[in-house]
């Protein structure tokens, strides 16, 4: 006789009432699994493994930091994520639905910002909405002027990307990634190409808008401390070929992003294990040339 | 403690002469350098008289000329005739040019299907063409329209071609982000990207439209300007024949100049790589 299965309180008189309930086994948002990319490379008519075996779970609400070198792989690993590369083995899961493609689920903030310089602020910001399909213009205006907003681009409504610095160009992107209001943002080096104050300034900006907006975020960095301040949990990736090496939890309180944060023990700690990973995986890999 | 500098003004200076005259300054410049020229010219040739008079004419006898062509009334006719082929050919040149390269840039298939015969063509000496279209089409209009065409049509689909060829990948990809399919990603990115380089095709092709009427009248012609200059030189009347060839450049450079508008009109958010001043 099957068993039942029934979990109404009561139908099981030995369950302890009192017991406070178990969290159920929740599915990661995103499910990266045994993901292996290989790419042709045409002049030498070579493949290259990209990456290799990386397996990630990001939980709804999560922030995800993937902290590595340049050239690790971490942006292919976020290219498939959202549906722009392919897996050559395994396969990226969102809510337990395989990846073929981008989806309205997903939006990437770019590291060369990636506006298209014919249009003004506005309407750079309004592309996020035009291609979908479900949405009704008639509210346009008032989402992208909230976007605005949000990311601190008034004023700037009517200019052109090419008289905007860095940091306000990437404030476009990321207002534009937020009115499609996707579930999960993946965010390449968002910050890698601004000025080293803007950084901190819009690092500031970002922990408090995005953990306001509580979206599931997957931030590529290179930076430790960027990775620390914004990360709920940070994974660390080794190089040739872009593989996970580590990942840990921060359990530092936010805001992070303030005066004397970095200076706090908890973080100092954190800090020098990340740069003994990242170095460790250096050194190996010079080893590995040396040797071969 | 650390001394708190603040600025002193908050607002531009007021406008002064030289900064209402920037913008002009250039202009000034250039138009002072035509006349300077002639004015070179015009005294090696005049007063110093280097040169035979009957071989390189003086500016003043190449203005009169023109005049004496206006008055008699021939100049308007070879204008009408010869603008009009060019115009014809031009159009035909954008009309056909502009997909071609959009075609070609854009596909694989097509580049490796249609580019050798393409490349071939561009090679040939479109000049050695004309007694032949001459033979085909007659002594009328259709030869040089045909050669205009011919002219402008080549660098009108190459730089349509390269426009498209060069647009960013990061916008194509962020547009597939976005949800844009393969048509939106075609007009909603790659053509903008590329209009810059198609106006400057465009540009090109008003050039050598001029260049192809020339070519159209020397051969198998009876009216135009080009005709003229050939009529002219034979007949010794070099100031005239030097003075029609200067309208032609004249209508060039005014074609130019409504492309460079279109050019701001449309295209405003685009900045060349010139030098800034």
């Amino acid at each position: 006789m099957p068993m039942p299965t029934d979990h109404r309180p009561g139908t099981t008189p030995d369950a302890e009432p009192a017991a406070p309930l178990e969290p159920a086994p929740v599915v990661p948002l995103i499910s990266v699994r045994d993901l292996s990319v290989e790419y042709r490379v045409s002049r030498t008519n070579s493949w290259l493994m990209a990456v290799a075996d990386v397996n990630l779970d990001v939980h709804e609400g999560e922030f995800l930091t993937v902290l590595g070198s340049s050239g690790c792989g971490k942006t292919t690993v976020m290219n498939t994520i959202a549906g722009l590369v392919q897996p050559t083995e395994g396969e990226v899961l969102i809510d337990g639905r395989r990846v073929t493609g981008p989806g309205p689920d997903r939006a990437v903030v770019f590291q060369d910002y990636a506006l298209l310089p014919w249009r003004t602020v506005v309407d750079n910001i309004r592309f996020g909405l035009e291609m979908q399909p479900g949405r009704r213009r008639a509210d346009w205006r008032a989402q992208v002027a909230d976007a605005i907003r949000l990311v601190g681009l008034d004023g700037f409504e009517d200019s052109y990307p090419r008289e905007l610095s860095g940091g306000m160009q990437q404030r476009v992107g990321l207002a534009r990634a937020l009115v499609a209001e996707p579930r999960i943002l993946l965010m390449d080096e968002p910050l890698g190409a601004v000025d080293a104050l803007t950084r901190e300034v819009m690092r500031a900006e970002l922990e408090r808008v995005i953990t306001a907006t509580g979206k599931t975020v997957v931030f590529i960095t290179h930076s430790i401390d960027e990775a620390i301040v914004l990360g709920d949990r940070v994974a660390v990736f080794g190089a040739h070929p872009g593989r996970v090496l580590e990942i840990l939890p921060v359990d530092l309180p936010r805001p992070r992003s303030e005066q004397g944060v970095m200076a706090q023990p908890g973080f100092v700690e954190l800090r020098d294990h990340l740069w003994g990973v990242l170095q460790g995986d250096a050194r190996s890999a010079s080893r590995g040339v040396a040797g071969s | 403690m650390a001394e708190t500098v603040q600025a002193s003004r908050t607002r531009p200076r007021p406008p002064t002469l030289s900064r209402v005259l920037a913008p002009f300054t250039w202009k000034f410049a250039v138009l002072a350098e035509v006349l300077a020229l002639l004015l070179i010219w015009h005294v090696i040739q005049g007063m110093i008289g280097v040169w035979d008079r009957r071989f390189v004419p003086a500016p003043g006898d190449v203005i009169r000329a023109l005049s004496d062509l206006y008055q008699t009334g021939d100049l308007m006719g070879h204008l009408t005739y010869s603008a009009s082929n060019a115009a014809v050919g031009f159009v035909l040149a954008v009309v056909v040019g502009v997909p071609v390269g959009l075609l070609l840039g854009s596909s694989r298939w097509a580049y490796d299907i249609g580019g050798p015969p393409f490349w071939a063509m561009y090679s040939m000496p479109r000049i050695a063409f004309q007694p032949l279209l001459v033979l085909w089409m007659g002594f009328g209009s259709g030869p040089k329209i045909f050669i205009v065409f011919l002219m402008a049509v080549f660098p009108i689909a190459i730089n349509t071609m390269d426009g498209i060829r060069g647009v960013d990948r990061s916008l194509v990809k962020a547009a597939r982000v976005y949800g844009a399919g393969p048509v939106d990603v075609f007009f909603k990115v790659q053509l903008w990207a590329a209009l810059p380089l198609i106006l400057t095709g465009i540009r090109m092709g008003v050039a050598r439209s001029m260049i192809g009427v020339v070519i159209g009248e020397f051969i198998g012609g009876s009216q135009g300007l080009g005709f003229l200059i050939y009529r002219k030189s034979g007949e010794f009347e070099l100031d005239a024949a030097v003075g029609v060839t200067f309208l032609l450049v004249a209508i060039a450079l005014v074609g130019m100049a409504l492309v460079n508008l279109a050019k701001r009109v449309f295209a405003s958010w685009y900045v060349e790589g010139a030098p800034q001043s």
